[in-house]
């Protein structure tokens, strides 16, 4: 009983947080627009760019043109979810400052405080343009609901292991450096990268993607799946990993931020 | 009496460069990481030459491709963006802009000559970049190409700083300019040739783009030296080049004097 009433506090807190967040963002109207207008820059360009490649070639090795396109909206949903949610050189910044020390001493969950607090409201922007490319793109491959079943909680779970990694990454570099602007700056590389698929990266690449920053997780194989360039068997098994990095990543972030020495204030 | 102003401004960047020297290795890890950009586009292109199995695109063979990013990989770090926004946004908005008006110096020399501390490290960076990619590429640039390829790289610079100096003198009207530079920041990567050369564009599309200032930020260096485009083509870009040169000066120009005016100091 106990878990749940901590869990309905934690998103009572969630929730009151980003309306606080939003309001604030949209005191400011014009900025508040123009910011959600350059927000949508990354899905024009993926626009852009697969269109060029499918208008003066066959495109990229075994995708169509919307499938392409899907993958690249994906890419920009979620990195448009994962700046909203948290942004490691924010976090950084905050922990130098002392800022993280009042998080903490409040009675909720620490690694919700930092997602609840360090929202990147003019992230919107990115995630809305992000769906509707998706959104567009997923409408030309003409996919089905059997497809969207899968897709959908494979995505979700792609995402949470990818969250749960990029704050311990972002302790780490608080740990390490003090500073997080290559790891935010590492974190866009890796997103350009996954605009297109894995495989043409070799095994090299591939694997810096799924390890480094797993950005494939929570991209490359829920837009193959959904495609069915992956087998049942292989979409299972990422489903698996990703469920052990997100536990792993989120023992790892609470015993960090249970070490955490205060930066000052 | 110019000597005395030379030695002034040349301590300014020595003051920066040994600065800018005491991060070394994030300086040189910063230039890295844009570079990774171009070889992303370089894996993709090479996918794409593979998987369609042409031999040109648009009259672009898979070398030139790859030798075209390449070169964007070294020129990005240098054109990609000047220090100059962060610089002059920092100051207006924390008011320190207002003291160094009294100084016996004109500040945009100042933060001229400080930017140029980050340009010349980028600078040795793209030098021994392009001198790879030459020799790696196998190419023969003649004295022709190769005085055309300094000369756009020398507008491209000019071009950033004036771009720098004016987005950042916008910090005197706007709260926040950030939105501002990633704007630019994605002008100059998507339709100045960064991430795509503007030859795979539809041909009015290309003309259109070359009309602005962007390409010569990434496309037209980049294509002059790798022969994407000719020697005929690049020789016509140069009017515009310098046209577009001369507006931004004017244009930054008429903005410092507004923005002059509108300066107030105050403090101990």
């Amino acid at each position: 009983m106990s878990g749940i009433e901590d869990f309905g506090r934690d998103l009572a807190l969630y929730i009151s947080s980003q309306k606080y967040g939003f309001k604030e963002f949209m005191a400011y109207r014009a900025q508040a627009i123009s910011w959600i207008l350059i927000q949508s820059l990354g899905a024009i360009s993926t626009l852009i760019m697969v269109s060029v490649i499918y208008s003066v070639s066959s495109g990229v090795p075994g995708w169509g043109y919307f499938q392409l396109l899907a993958l690249g909206g994906l890419v920009q949903l979620t990195s448009g979810v994962i700046s909203f949610l948290i942004s490691p050189r924010t976090l950084v910044r905050t922990m130098r400052n002392g800022g993280l020390d009042q998080l903490l001493l409040k009675p909720y969950n620490p690694a919700l405080m930092i997602i609840a607090k360090n929202a990147g409201i003019r992230s919107l922007g990115g995630v809305v343009s992000g769906a509707l490319l998706l959104t567009y793109a997923l409408h030309g491959t003409g996919v089905g609901l059997g497809a969207m079943l899968i897709f959908i909680p494979s995505y979700l779970i792609g995402l949470a292991a990818l969250v749960m990694s990029v704050m311990v990454l972002a302790l780490v570099s608080y740990v390490l450096f003090k500073d997080a602007s290559y790891t935010n700056w590492l974190m866009n590389i890796m997103f350009s990268a996954s605009d297109y698929p894995a495989t043409i990266y070799g095994i090299i690449g591939s694997t810096a993607l799924s390890i480094l920053v797993p950005v494939t997780f929570a991209v490359f194989f829920p837009a193959a799946a959904v495609f069915g360039y992956v087998n049942a068997y292989v979409i299972l098994g990422v489903v698996l990993v990703c469920i052990a990095i997100a536990v792993m990543f989120y023992f790892s972030s609470s015993y960090l931020l249970r070490k955490y020495e205060s930066g000052g204030g | 009496m110019q000597t005395n102003k030379f030695i002034k401004y040349l301590a300014l960047f020595r003051i920066s460069f040994k600065d800018l020297l005491v991060w070394g290795w994030e300086a040189v890890l910063s230039s890295f990481m844009l570079m990774l950009y171009a070889v992303i586009a370089i894996i993709v292109w090479i996918a794409i030459y593979s998987f369609t199995g042409v031999k040109s695109i648009n009259g672009v063979d898979l070398t030139s491709t790859i030798i075209y990013f390449a070169i964007i990989s070294a020129l990005m770090p240098f054109l990609s963006w000047s220090n100059i926004v962060d610089r002059l946004s920092a100051d207006i908005r924390d008011g320190s802009i207002g003291s160094s008006l009294i100084r016996p110096m004109p500040y945009y020399f100042k933060i001229f000559f400080e930017d140029m501390s980050s340009g010349v490290f980028n600078l040795i960076i793209s030098i021994a970049v392009i001198t790879l990619v030459i020799y790696l590429g196998r190419l023969t640039p003649g004295a022709y190409v190769g005085a055309m390829f300094v000369f756009y790289f020398i507008i491209g610079f000019l071009i950033a700083e004036l771009l720098g100096f004016i987005v950042g003198s916008l910090a005197i009207y706007l709260t926040d300019i950030y939105g501002i530079m990633v704007s630019i920041n994605w002008m100059v990567t998507v339709i100045g040739g960064g991430m795509i050369p503007l030859v795979f564009f539809p041909a009015f599309i290309e003309k259109a783009l070359l009309l602005t200032p962007f390409p010569f930020l990434a496309f037209v260096p980049a294509a002059t030296l790798s022969g994407v485009i000719s020697i005929g083509e690049a020789f016509s870009l140069a009017v515009i080049g310098l046209a577009w040169l001369a507006a931004l000066a004017a244009i930054a120009y008429v903005m410092w004097m507004k923005l002059k005016t509108r300066i107030n100091a105050v403090g101990i």
